[in-house]
């Protein structure tokens, strides 16, 4: 694929939808600018949706409370561990960190890097750029990304952390499938569309879902892996 | 447009605000059905079908609090009658509690049942909770309840518990744990062992004690015929006797084959008059202290057994067999007897011949077994090497938290309970090279043993709570009193300001108790002096300055002043009137015997003057229980002076 | 119905509280909201684009709904707990078997605190793909990233108070993980347990936390937060409608 066809599919779309490239610049909000959208009154529109969102909340909650019991172990011993003593679910993928890396890092480094680079994010200009991974130099952008995921997926399998290579491999090859497959089928197309900041994103998403997956059902005592329809959940 | 919309929005804010107020009255309902609740009303229900007027109960959670106990015991929400005897024939929860030993009110129900107190659901206090570390005593194990507080061996009222600590202390279960309460008892010393028995009577006791003597104290460890082989050599080695043990060499009349017949017969009557069998067994008749010897001419040397007749305490210090009193001759015949007629029919010759080649390495490989099973813990070895080498300690057991007990893939219920009553079963169960040897008991003493386990917890009650702790006691016999006491093992049977075990009778008071003439006859010639008993008082063979010498000093010093002093006035009327209450007011004949009619439980009263003083009589026919807690002669509340006339009327009688 | 209704909302009570008589108007349907102390903190006019699923999923009104019930919930279980050792176990127990309605409000506080965990981070998730962090809403979504960090250390301040197991271990498991970090580790460690070991200490220390300053931080954080969302120029939804328009029979 030659760097011209790739800027004619972008005019082409641009085309396509004229009004956005009049008005709207990348690195703000796409909708603030948004005209003519049509102005309800907030009551009782707005209200009236925010009381029923309430209430239905609150019927499923009470249902649940119903239902389920809160757990309640033994009294709290300090001369009898609990095995295995997890934490809260929210944070069962970073305790499955720990159990990949030194504590310095599963427990400070990453938590830290996750909670400041969300911060700084909005004010990043690169990444708030909404700039599509595919716009410019794709073989640049294919080595770069291929040089960057290899380095990664070397560095987890270093600690051992195939729960962080797989899903980062399963993501870059989401990545690269726009650059080897040229149809038009609308999902590729679509793929196409996608930001590096969202895919970074995703990516982050997905391995905090498989990780606290794996720490909320796969980790039995002493946090050795568990099928839980063998052993059950811990 | 704007009202439509309202409007069509309003029917799905009225449909969610309606499911949202019903939700909500949802858990109020559920908690005013709840568990106990109902069992009130069904409570309040079912008195008004009782015979006596019963007070309906009034709605509402019943708690016991005891913040001191730590107690707060919701038990009477539902077993709202358990104090109340006046109900009858009425179901389960509402039945009244049995006998109350402690009342409720002070001591709460989970002191003594344990379970989940504050809990007001049947599965939650006295189900199998999970998160609950001290789930309820399974009825038939409530004594442990007992015995949380009463430490005591024998608790009254507590049957399977006093049984089970009995137990404990006859298997030694101390040899191998650490049980607070319990002392270490040692069985015969194997120094000397090779000179005492053959290797192959080590082979078969060392596989299997109990195939040896049914009745063997000795537990089976289950032991391969590799290990039984080593520990075999390894025993036979200790063949010299230790430096203290004086050994006579058999003399010759004993070394015959067959010894004479006007021996044997001297020492079958001289047996007899031991009264060898009240404590042990001869081919399963007999007493059940000391073991079997119906076969002993054939599983001990001869000159052992010569010389433990002689003196059983150079071979065993603190062995509960008295050393009696024999004369050089009497130990002769005794032992001519037991070699004649106490021998093996079955054993055969071959067998013995045989020439054993030990197993290489034995001796290294034969320590390491010994320590490994903890042989020490029971027989004393003198040798290098020797260490000790415990089980679990198992003195909080009985609270020991649930998940730390490895069940392993025994398939039972996984509670407190079950585990230690199927641990003593079968340790092997739960681990395949347990050490722990197998007793071989039956269900009621395995249950006996759990409940005493199960009493053995760290539950924290009050000072204020506990039973006054039963004095220790510190008594012992001084002087060549002191020896006579140890070389006849009074202790064995008797006790004396409360040392000793009671299997005869309190010697505390003796001196108060019967006349000199009398001691001094019954040393010579024990009998019995109620018809029912086995355990019999055997003929020690006391030298005669022995018997002066116990007799002197147990009427002088076991007496008390306040019993010898009462005065008797004998003069025919009150004689008569003695007779006259004994025979007809308070029908002491169902029990005792006068001239050869009454009962057989209590001693005849024509023997009981010439035994007893006249201040003992008095006093034990007032209170008998003051002399005696166990005995069953009732305390008939007599008056100074019928007591008086019947101490002369029994005195009267010849 | 409709006479006791209009009985109702022209009586002198119903006048006394709401100041707003007349809601068929769009003057008196304003005056809802500038009369309200609570509703005026939302605009007088809302996008129609944004009110409909697709847009927002109503992420952030249900995180808000469960913070409600979470403080209401939360009240009534203040009612009944003692932070100390071992009586905060021992008012577990008693909620559960003496106090009315105990289990079902503690149930309701749990799982709606696990839930309120999800529902904001998916409100993140679900702001991050619309876009809506980019200028000038930069401010606003790092608020909201304060109130995702502020809900989770609500929950795991909570975990410890019932002083089970459970709490005692995994409140021990995050200890260690803030244990770890360089120099200040060990100090981060002792300052958020009150002392070397999970003790009385560390259950008030959470206790407070917990009830107090963390309640008080989120609610002020939200305030902000919300004031954020009205004067950055509303809702960027995530899903359009294909059309704009919402049929006039809705």
């Amino acid at each position: 694929m030659s760097k011209k066809d790739f800027q004619t599919t972008i005019d082409a779309e641009v085309k396509a939808v004229p009004k956005r490239i009049a008005f709207i610049k990348r690195d703000v909000s796409a909708h603030v600018k948004s005209e003519d959208s049509e102005m309800v009154m907030t009551f009782p529109h707005l209200v009236v949706r925010g009381i029923i969102c309430f209430q239905i909340v609150t019927i499923i909650l009470v249902i649940i409370s119903l239902l389920f019991d809160a757990p309640l172990g033994a009294i709290a011993n300090p001369l009898h561990t609990e095995v295995p003593a997890k934490a809260p679910w929210y944070f069962l993928g970073l305790q499955e960190l720990l159990h990949y890396f030194p504590p310095v890092v599963a427990g400070v480094l990453i938590p830290a890097l996750v909670i400041i680079s969300l911060f700084v994010m909005p004010y990043f200009q690169i990444n708030a750029k909404a700039e599509r991974l595919w716009e410019s130099d794709q073989k640049k952008t294919l080595f770069v990304l291929t040089f960057v995921v290899v380095f990664l997926v070397a560095l987890f399998s270093f600690f051992h952390a195939m729960a962080i290579s797989i899903p980062t491999l399963f993501i870059y090859c989401l990545m690269i499938l726009p650059y080897f497959i040229k149809s038009d089928i609308k999902f590729i197309s679509w793929m196409r569309h996608i930001s590096l900041t969202n895919w970074i994103m995703t990516w982050f998403v997905l391995l905090a879902f498989v990780l606290t997956v794996i720490g909320v059902f796969f980790r039995g005592p002493y946090w050795r892996w568990a099928w839980p329809w063998i052993e059950g959940i811990y | 447009m704007l009202t439509n919309k309202v409007k069509d929005k309003s029917t799905v804010f009225a449909i969610t605000s309606l499911l949202f107020l019903g939700v909500l009255a949802i858990s109020p309902t559920k908690d005013y059905f709840s568990e106990w609740r109902a069992y009130q009303k069904e409570f309040n229900r079912l008195i008004k079908d009782q015979p006596r007027r019963i007070k309906p109960v009034e709605i509402g959670i019943k708690q016991i609090w005891l913040p001191e106990l730590g107690v707060t015991d919701r038990c009477t929400s539902c077993h709202v009658g358990i104090s109340n005897q006046k109900l009858v024939d009425i179901p389960a929860p509402f039945k009244p509690h049995p006998i109350m030993y402690h009342d409720s009110e002070e001591f709460g129900c989970t002191p003594c049942h344990n379970g989940q107190g504050i809990a007001t659901t049947v599965e939650e206090s006295v189900g199998h909770e999970e998160f609950w570390d001290s789930p309820m005593l399974p009825l038939p194990f409530t004594e442990a309840g007992c015995g949380t507080c009463h430490k005591e061996v024998t608790v009254n009222d507590a049957p399977l518990l006093s049984k089970g600590r009995l137990l404990m202390q006859e298997l030694n279960c101390v040899a191998c744990h650490i049980l607070p309460g319990f002392k270490p008892e040692y069985v015969p010393p194997l120094d000397g062992v090779g000179k005492k028995r053959s290797r192959d009577w080590l082979v078969r006791w060392l596989t299997d004690p109990r195939s040896v003597h049914v009745t063997a104290k000795m537990p089976d460890f289950r032991l391969n015929m590799e290990e039984v082989d080593i520990l075999a050599d390894f025993l036979m080695s200790f063949d010299t006797y230790p430096e203290t043990v004086e050994i006579i060499p058999l003399p010759d009349e004993l070394k015959k084959e067959w010894p004479d017949d006007d021996w044997v017969n001297m020492g079958a009557k001289h047996f007899r008059e031991a009264r060898c069998i009240s404590c042990h067994q001869i081919n399963g008749k007999g007493g059940h202290l000391a073991p079997e010897i119906g076969k002993i001419a054939s599983e001990v040397t001869h000159e052992w057994l010569y010389n433990y007749i002689r003196n059983p305490r150079e071979f065993h210090a603190g062995v509960p067999m008295p050393q009696y009193g024999f004369s050089e001759k009497q130990t002769k015949t005794v032992t001519a007897y037991i070699l004649s007629e106490f021998q093996d029919w079955d054993i055969e010759e071959d067998s013995i011949e045989a020439v054993h080649t030990p197993v290489p390495g034995f001796y290294q490989k034969g320590l390491e077994l010994f320590n490994h099973y903890n042989c020490m813990g029971c027989h004393e070895l003198n040798v290098q090497g020797i260490g000790r080498n415990m089980g679990p300690v198992l003195t909080n057991i009985g609270s020991k938290p649930q998940p730390e007990l490895e069940f392993g893939d025994v398939d039972i219920v996984h509670t407190r309970t079950a585990y230690i009553y199927e641990k003593i079963k079968n340790p092997h169960q739960f681990l395949e090279n347990s050490r722990m040897p197998i007793f071989d008991l039956e269900e009621k003493e395995l249950k006996a043993i759990t409940v005493a386990l199960l009493s053995m917890n760290d539950k924290k009650i009050p000072s204020n709570y506990l039973p006054p702790e039963s004095a220790i006691s510190t008594y012992e016999p001084q002087g060549m009193f002191g020896q006579l006491v140890d070389k006849y093992s009074c202790f064995s049977c008797h006790v004396i300001n409360g040392k000793g075990y009671l299997l005869a009778s309190d010697l505390t008071l003796e001196g108060s108790r019967v006349h000199l003439d009398w001691m001094k006859h019954y040393f010579e010639i024990p009998y019995t002096l109620r018809p029912t008993l086995t355990e019999r008082m055997p003929n020690l063979f006391l030298q005669e300055s022995e018997i002066e010498y116990l007799s002197d000093y147990i009427s002088t010093v076991f007496v008390n002043d306040e019993i010898d002093e009462v005065e008797i006035k004998m003069n025919e009327e009150v004689v008569q009137r003695g007779k006259k209450l004994v025979n007809d007011i308070y029908g002491c004949v169902s029990c005792h015997q006068v001239d050869g009619k009454g009962g057989y439980v209590g001693p005849p009263f024509n023997e009981t003057g010439k035994r007893s003083k006249p201040g003992w009589i008095y006093n034990w026919i007032k209170n008998p229980q003051k002399y005696r807690p166990d005995t069953i002669d009732p305390n008939a509340g007599l008056t100074d002076e019928e007591a008086k006339q019947i101490t002369a009327y029994i005195l009267n009688l010849k | 119905m409709r006479r006791l209704y209009q009985i109702i909302i022209s009586s002198e009570f119903w006048k006394s509280i709401f100041r707003t008589r007349n809601f068929s108007t769009n003057l008196g349907r304003s005056m809802v909201i500038f009369n309200n102390l609570f509703l005026h903190i939302l605009p007088v006019k809302t996008k129609r684009e944004t009110l409909h699923f697709g847009a927002t999923m109503y992420l952030g009104f249900i995180s808000f709904s469960l913070f409600v019930i979470l403080t209401l919930t939360g009240i009534y279980l203040m009612l009944y707990y003692h932070p100390s050792v071992p009586q905060a176990y021992w008012d577990m127990k008693d909620l559960q078997f003496a106090v009315s309605n105990g289990v079902f409000i503690r149930n309701l506080h749990r799982w709606s605190a696990h839930a309120m965990v999800a529902a904001v981070f998916l409100h993140m998730l679900r702001v991050f793909y619309a876009g809506a962090y980019k200028t000038p809403k930069q401010f606003n979504w790092g608020m909201g990233i304060m109130l995702l960090i502020l809900t989770l250390l609500l929950s795991y301040t909570g975990y410890l108070l019932p002083w089970d197991q459970l709490a005692y271990w995994a409140v021990s498991v995050g200890a260690n993980m803030a244990d770890a970090a360089p120099v200040i580790g060990p100090k981060l460690k002792f300052l958020l347990l009150g002392g070397n070991n999970i003790g009385e200490n560390t259950l008030i220390r959470f206790y407070v936390l917990h009830c107090v300053i963390l309640p008080l931080a989120a609610a002020g954080l939200i305030g902000v937060h919300f004031w954020r969302v009205r004067k950055d120029g509303g809702v960027t939804p995530l899903f359009r409608k294909r059309s704009e328009q919402i049929p006039d029979n809705e």
